[in-house]
């Protein structure tokens, strides 16, 4: 998720977060960045396999990439 | 702070027709106009959530960023600059606790899981309307004006096959931008991106349907009732664990 609102979610005792620098409503990628898209949910699905305790919270570091992407 | 004076009904001399078409509008009303008011943007709607000072200070770096572009034709500072200000505006805890912390560790690797999406985001098939309070075919602009009913009702699950083409995925929540997901569903609804996944092996298996919900309903009714009941339905299908995508 955008780590917007990261403070908010805190709040909800997640199991597992992946924040991305991204702005509300791209919580993934711009459109048709599929490289990102990919690469985000690997990184949470890493987070699935990794977390060992509740409200771990892993910031994904790479910026969010403006396009316009190639459909 | 007074910023303007707004004259909606001006003559060709550029002088208001009526002496009451002229009034002053704060900065304060300004800001707060972007959420859900006469210049709604929910990409700036957090200028009404954040301080007056926070709103002032991002339209100045907006302003200067923006003379930037132009010669530099760079948006990530401006990219940036809106995350940062969004990460401001909505600093702080919310105002409701959750007492339980729950965890579950994956017992098997994730390229042996099945796995299911659900997000937050509106989406569901065409032809499957979930018809909120009743009504089909809701256009955004409607439920951008229905943000209130929609925050007392019960949210409404929607199943999305996972083979659901991307033109007959449609997408509507007054809560949020949904330019990019509407554009593109991956930005929040990953169901290529998943295919692929589990067409490469990285997970064990992708779980049809999909899940989709307006985010935006009765918190309470969601976390007590609701939300055990979709989790039940998600392991019915088969999902070991499931990738939840809040927008």
């Amino acid at each position: 998720m955008s780590t917007v609102f990261k403070d908010r979610t805190a709040g909800m005792n997640p199991a597992r977060i992946l924040l991305t620098p991204h702005p509300m409503g791209r919580p993934l990628s711009a459109p048709f960045d599929v490289e990102k898209q990919r690469d985000v949910l690997k990184a949470g699905l890493a987070l699935l396999e990794s977390a060992t305790e509740g409200g771990t919270f892993v910031d994904y570091e790479p910026r969010y990439r403006a396009g316009p992407f190639n459909i | 702070m007074a910023i303007n004076e707004k004259t909606p009904a001006s003559g060709a001399s550029g002088t208001p027709d009526t002496p009451e078409a002229t009034e002053k509008e704060s900065f304060d009303d300004f800001r707060n106009s972007f959420s859900y008011g006469s210049r709604t943007d929910l990409l700036f709607k957090w200028m009404k959530s954040g301080s007056e000072g926070l709103a002032d200070e991002f339209l100045k770096e907006l302003l200067d960023l923006t003379g930037n572009l132009i010669d530099d034709g760079d948006t990530q500072p401006i990219v940036e600059a809106i995350v940062r200000a969004q990460v401001e505006a909505y600093a702080g805890p919310a105002s409701f606790e959750y007492d339980t912390k729950p965890f579950a560790k994956l017992t098997q690797p994730v390229s042996e899981s099945r796995i299911a999406l659900l997000t937050t985001t509106g989406h569901f098939a065409q032809g499957h309307d979930p018809k909120p309070f009743g009504i089909e075919d809701l256009t955004q602009e409607q439920v951008v004006k229905m943000t209130s009913e929609f925050g007392k009702a019960d949210a409404v699950l929607s199943e999305i096959p996972i083979t659901t083409s991307r033109e007959d995925t449609r997408v509507r929540h007054g809560g949020y931008d949904i330019r990019a997901v509407s554009a593109d569903r991956n930005t929040a609804l990953p169901i290529d991106r998943m295919n692929e996944l589990a067409d490469e092996g990285v997970i064990g298996e992708f779980v049809s349907p999909a899940y989709s919900f307006v985010g935006l309903t009765s918190q309470l009714r969601l976390r007590k009732e609701i939300a055990p009941e979709w989790a039940a339905r998600a392991k019915a299908a088969g999902a070991q664990a499931a990738v939840l995508i809040p927008i």
